[in-house]
């Protein structure tokens, strides 16, 4: 809510401006004629209290300037100012703007082709027809998720819950790059498994290792 | 005049909030009781106390009304809110702090002795 009374009071500020100015000469005005009935108390005057009233208080302007600014009063004002010299500025430059806009539109639509296609490849999960109808299987009693290829035929012969049942394994291995050897994620044949099924897999295993070197793991394993 | 001392950056809002925690003043009022307090040592501008008070209005710390002063003329009464008495508390104790690690600080060493 404060936020709210904030801008309320700048766009007051903004368009209410005389209003409130008024406001603060009226109330100067009557802390020199407070001052001035106390001058005029010590034996002056009332033209001298008054006068001698003003000189004491100095520049009223100044002040006023001081009191808008202290009420923030500027920050609309000036930024009101800003937009106006642009926009007529711009005007008054037809070809600089067709540039700045041209400038901005390309680099805009780069941006976005260069985003769009990494978000694609890269930072979308794997680009199955329903990723979250996509389970990893393992056996509820054991810490590994690893399951012998045996166990892998069982399943996919009576499996009536899935579409369809495929096996992977992921090792770490040294990827040497002259320099050092760093560590990356590999896809090794499973023992026993037949070399279309072992396709099959490493076609996936190269999109999770190319994910796994970005930094990112697979969020389901296809099996 | 000349035995008066100029405010330090930053008193004058504290001065401010002190002298309205007694009761709603004006601007003028603010002043005579700013200089009844303090004895009439502090040297204050009598236009400079208004960017004070609106700078104290806009950040909560007192609320204004217009309302009629005992002189029987139009005048802007300034009020501490709860917000400005809680900063009153806070910045009274840090000033003391602050001014007794100076004293302290200033006077005699025993080694000067």
């Amino acid at each position: 809510m404060r936020v709210f009374d904030a801008l309320r009071f700048r766009m007051a500020t903004l368009f209410n401006r005389s209003r409130l100015r008024d406001e603060m000469e009226q109330e100067l005005r009557s802390h020199i004629a407070h001052r001035a009935d106390d001058l005029e108390r010590q034996g002056m005057s009332r033209a001298e209290a008054e006068r001698r009233a003003r000189i004491e208080f100095g520049g009223r302007e100044k002040y006023k300037e001081q009191m808008h600014a202290a009420q923030g009063g500027h920050f609309m004002e000036t930024l009101w100012q800003d937009v106006r010299v642009s926009v007529r500025t711009l005007r008054k430059s037809p070809g600089f703007l067709t540039a700045a806009v041209l400038t901005l539109a390309l680099a805009i639509a780069a941006n976005a082709v260069v985003f769009s296609v990494l978000n694609a490849f890269l930072l979308r999960p794997l680009n199955v027809t329903h990723p979250n109808s996509l389970y990893q299987l393992q056996h509820a009693n054991e810490a590994s998720s690893y399951q012998s290829y045996p166990d892998y035929i069982d399943l996919r012969d009576r499996n009536r819950s899935f579409d369809s049942v495929m096996a992977f394994t992921a090792d770490e291995v040294g990827l040497d790059t002259a320099r050092a050897i760093h560590p990356r994620f590999g896809l090794r044949r499973p023992v026993g498994t037949t070399l279309t099924r072992w396709a099959w897999s490493h076609f996936w295993g190269i999109f999770i290792t190319l994910r796994m070197s970005m930094g990112r793991t697979a969020r389901h394993t296809l099996c | 005049m000349t035995d008066q001392a100029q405010l330090l950056p930053g008193t004058l809002d504290l001065l401010i909030l002190r002298a309205v925690s007694l009761g709603p003043l004006h601007g003028y009022g603010i002043l005579l009781r700013i200089g009844q307090i303090s004895a009439n040592a502090l040297l204050i501008e009598q236009g400079a106390l208004y960017p004070g008070l609106f700078r104290l209005v806009r950040q909560g710390l007192l609320k204004a009304n217009w309302g009629t002063s005992e002189n029987n003329r139009k005048a802007k009464f300034y009020e501490l809110t709860v917000a400005g008495r809680k900063r009153l508390e806070e910045e009274t104790a840090s000033w003391n702090r602050l001014a007794g690690a100076i004293a302290a600080a200033l006077s005699p060493q025993p080694e000067e002795v």
